[in-house]
């Protein structure tokens, strides 16, 4: 690991190049801006991957690790692609990072691989990040990390030190990337996000709404307690900068004073109903009785928590049950990632005219037209997908300021403040060059392979080790770097080579359900899974819809399962307890 | 120009409508047979239309008021394009009923008259109560409530 | 009527590049109505079943989801008498015909019995798995070998 490090730090020294340093620089400032509200291109994959069976580790045995690998970089690096294993080692981090998210957040499926493999990723994955922070590492960075981060710089500097070398910074960047590892592993960890949800297909009544909240916990034995929301407890903050395991209130009769809790351990977050007396619901199931408190359930990214049940037909608001989805191991999006890197410098492309490239364009998943053609009006979310600002307006308009990434689901609060945090840093170190100093693209992308050279070396994966070859590769770099965006485009296509243009435009798992996974998955069932879920989201949430909902649907033997009560708080139907 | 909504999809809207109960307060209807794929026979129900209290007394009789009138609802394979076939459970004497078979004469109805692929079986079921109640047949005399065709 | 480009593109790619096992036509007379056929999955109580669909992309598709249903009879605990699927379709946008056509194969080859809409059959699956999956072939083999 030292190794990786050190290498990485002598590609930089043997190299400095201010100029793609500060190209870099930008291109983090750029991605920063867009990333810290948590989102991204890979994840939907990666995290529906958790629970669906054919792309859950457990589906495919110990290899699965491979798997990951393989879905998030390229299929067979080491034989087709060595040159994008190189490039894309870097963002590869990242989307390690996402492999053990994935892998501990399904963590009883995931029992049957290699006990030692998740250390053995997770030690990888910091390796990667560290190296990758000893060349990217930027004070914007950290300013954006530390907003997540869970700990001050710690003292525990996993060797900071290479990046030190890097002498125009060395005084920022000994911090930066000491609270930069540390935030990643726990962020990576210990980040939690409540959004509202609206259960468009039952098509009941809308739950009460509420803002956004995040926590992030301040350290691993930190409980997120949730109750009824009370004058007394003074205003709730719901997205603290700082960690915090700050109390969640909602403001409703059918939560209890004392509901459920959050708690994180063993790299996964579960939830516990405290004695709650309406009940909390992870996924519609009740998980105690009536004030009784529950054992511990895992969540995972997406599952939907309930808490009551909406009282006197919930038509005023202090009566709504509250319905959240969970948001959590979700931090690598906020790390730059290849895709949106790639978003990046397809984006720069604009400025060129009709010269430009456009070969590694994506299409707007609205209208399924390309998108970053000049002369068009384009929407970014921070997840770094793009779309027309005419296919993605309504969308944009539905719920604000909440909007839901429609390909990856990410959520973005609209109404947010602008960070302009790093354009400080920015403007000193990145002065004059923009565009003009540039005669290529790739002059930024090589500041980030630089790292993804020296981690590839420590991989472990068996991804083909590539000579350093830091001077003499600048033309390569331009045609891998074209390279790239294409295999950027097959590898979104979920690495089963089956659906090319579904994979980029939805990230959805279900391209990758060719006959064989679907063979596989029909002979293993996975506790917890659910196939509504990759299309139950609240992403196309549909006031016409709520609209439409009446309280009388009851009636209707489509959703028995839905808790519902008007009777009062206390009474239930029986059928929940019955499950 | 909008999209032409296929049959099957238009009679599962109508299906959940009905279920929830969205529709007209005084009409109802339903499946026939829950698992006819086809959705092709519906129950619906109309409830008399009542006595207009502010009219004057010799209008205000309907002979209709509280009474539940049910009818088999026919959709067949070519419907919305074309009307459903309505026909009468419960005696009615109202002049588009025939009162051999109960079934409602379309040139007698303007909602089926002049069908329009927006109508929907909610349309029909109101428009033969608002038939009822109109003055010339409010007052028609009619058959002990509660027989049938 | 002019048909967005959307679906123009969506069809083509059906037409050019169909998915195994999953076969989607328009109506000639309706470009927004589909035929569908999706092969049940091997090993699953489906095997060797070809079930009938229709699809329909509604006005305001892809910001409202397709209306699907099956017309073959199935015997599944997330689809209902009606053929109607209690799997959420209201997913993003970003969904494309294909991608939730996929997710209704992978329905078949993972009966979720657990899940939140289910009805009866459910009941069934979760009491009496066997009996259920018996069902479930006898069904097939009524339905969707014909």
């Amino acid at each position: 690991m030292s190794a990786s490090t050190a290498t990485a730090s002598a590609s930089l020294s043997d190299c400095p190049r201010p100029g793609r340093l500060r190209r870099f620089s930008q291109l983090r400032a750029y991605t920063q801006t867009l990333s810290h509200s948590s989102s991204g291109g890979h994840r939907s994959r990666n995290s529906l991957s958790s629970r669906v069976p054919w792309l859950s580790p457990s589906s495919s045995g110990p290899e699965s690790p491979t798997l990951q690998v393989g879905n998030s970089t390229a299929p067979g690096p080491e034989s087709d692609q060595p040159a994008l294993s190189r490039y894309t080692s870097a963002p590869t981090a990242s989307s390690h990072g996402l492999g053990v998210d994935t892998q501990t957040s399904s963590a009883e499926s995931s029992r049957s691989t290699p006990p030692n493999e998740p250390t053995q990723r997770s030690t990888n994955v910091m390796a990667r990040l560290r190296s990758a922070s000893a060349v990217q590492g930027r004070p914007p960075r950290t300013i954006a990390l530390a907003r997540t981060a869970t700990q001050e710089a710690p003292t525990s500097l996993p060797e900071p030190t290479p990046a030190a070398t890097d002498a125009p910074e060395s005084t920022g960047t000994i911090p930066t990337d000491a609270v930069q590892v540390t935030a990643v592993s726990a962020n990576k960890k210990a980040t939690i996000r409540f959004f509202p949800y609206q259960d468009t297909f039952q098509s009941s009544r809308p739950s009460l709404p509420f803002v956004p909240i995040a926590r992030t916990l301040p350290s691993e034995s930190s409980v997120i307690r949730v109750g009824r929301y009370s004058e007394r407890d003074g205003i709730p903050i719901p997205n603290p900068t700082e960690p915090s395991d700050a109390p969640v209130g909602f403001k409703s009769k059918v939560v209890s004073r004392k509901h459920c809790e959050f708690i994180y351990s063993n790299g996964q977050w579960h939830i516990k109903d405290v004695g709650s007396s309406s009940g909390t619901f992870l996924n519609h199931m009740r998980l105690s009785q009536p004030n009784m408190v529950s054992r511990l359930y895992s969540i995972k990214d997406g599952d939907i928590v309930q808490l009551g049940i909406d009282f006197r037909g919930g038509e005023e608001m202090i009566f709504r049950c509250v319905r959240i989805r969970i948001e959590c191991n979700r931090s690598w999006q906020q790390q730059p990632n290849e895709f949106n890197k790639n978003t990046e410098s397809l984006i720069k492309n604009l400025g060129k005219g009709d010269g430009a490239d456009y070969s590694g364009c994506r299409e707007c998943s609205i209208c399924l037209g390309s998108v970053l053609r000049p002369y068009q009006c384009l929407f970014m979310a921070a997840c770094a997908h793009v779309w027309h600002y005419k296919c993605i307006s309504r969308l944009l308009h539905q719920d604000y300021p909440m909007f839901q990434c429609p390909n990856c689901r990410a959520f973005t609060d609209l109404s947010a403040e602008v960070d302009d945090s790093n354009d400080v840093v920015e403007n000193e170190e990145a002065k004059g060059p923009t565009e003009a100093t540039s005669t290529n693209d790739s002059a930024e992308v090589p500041a980030g392979t630089q790292p993804a050279q020296a981690t590839t070396t420590t991989s472990v994966e068996g991804q083909q080790p590539t000579p350093l070859e830091p001077h003499s590769e600048e033309p390569d770099f331009v045609t891998d770097v074209e390279n790239l965006h294409l295999q950027d485009d097959n590898d979104e296509a979920s690495g089963s080579g089956i659906d090319m243009e579904d994979g980029h435009s939805s990230d959805f798992p279900a391209p990758n359900a060719s006959n064989d996974d679907l063979a596989r998955s029909a002979t293993i069932s996975i506790p917890g899974f659910q196939p509504t879920q990759p299309l139950n989201v609240p992403a196309a949430r549909q006031p016409h819809l709520r609209a439409d909902t009446p309280g009388r649907s009851e009636t209707s033997d489509d959703n028995p399962l839905t808790p519902r009560n008007d009777s009062g708080p206390l009474a239930f139907d029986g059928r929940a307890g019955m499950r | 120009m909008s999209a032409t909504i296929p049959r099957n999809f238009r009679l599962l809207e109508e299906l959940e409508k009905g279920e929830k109960g969205l529709g007209a307060e005084a009409c109802s209807y339903g499946l026939a047979d829950g698992e006819d794929m086809m959705m092709s026979n519906w129950n619906g129900t109309i409830l008399g239309p009542p006595t207009f209290v502010y009219l004057q007394p010799a209008h205000r009789v309907s002979v209709h008021e509280n009474r539940i009138y049910s009818v088999n609802i026919h959709c067949g394979p070519d419907y919305p394009d074309n009307p459903p076939t309505i026909q009468f459970v419960s005696r009615v004497n109202i002049p588009c009923v025939d009162q051999q078979t109960g079934k409602v004469d379309p040139s007698k109805l303007p909602c089926l008259a002049q069908w329009k692929r927006s109508h929907t079986m909610e349309t029909v079921l109101i428009e033969l109560r608002r038939y009822m109640a109109l003055p010339q047949h409010k007052k028609i005399a009619q058959p002990p409530e509660g027989s049938t065709f | 009527m002019a048909l967005p480009k959307r679906i123009i593109k969506e069809t083509e790619r059906l037409m050019a590049e169909p998915v195994p096992g999953i076969n989607a036509v328009p109506h000639e007379d309706n470009l927004r109505y589909f035929d569908v056929s999706i092969h049940g999955p091997a090993q699953s109580p489906y095997e060797g079943g070809i079930f009938r669909l229709e699809l329909f992309l509604p006005d305001d598709y892809p910001m409202t989801p397709p209306k699907i249903r099956f017309l073959t009879k199935i015997y599944h605990p997330n689809i209902d008498r009606l053929g109607r699927i209690c799997l959420d379709t209201t997913g993003p946008p970003a969904l494309q015909i294909r991608t939730i056509l996929l997710s209704i194969q992978a329905l078949l080859g993972a009966p979720n019995p657990d899940d939140p809409l289910a009805n009866d059959v459910a009941q069934r699956w979760k009491d009496d798995e066997p009996a259920a999956i018996q069902t479930a072939k006898e069904w097939t083999r009524t339905h969707a070998m014909t």
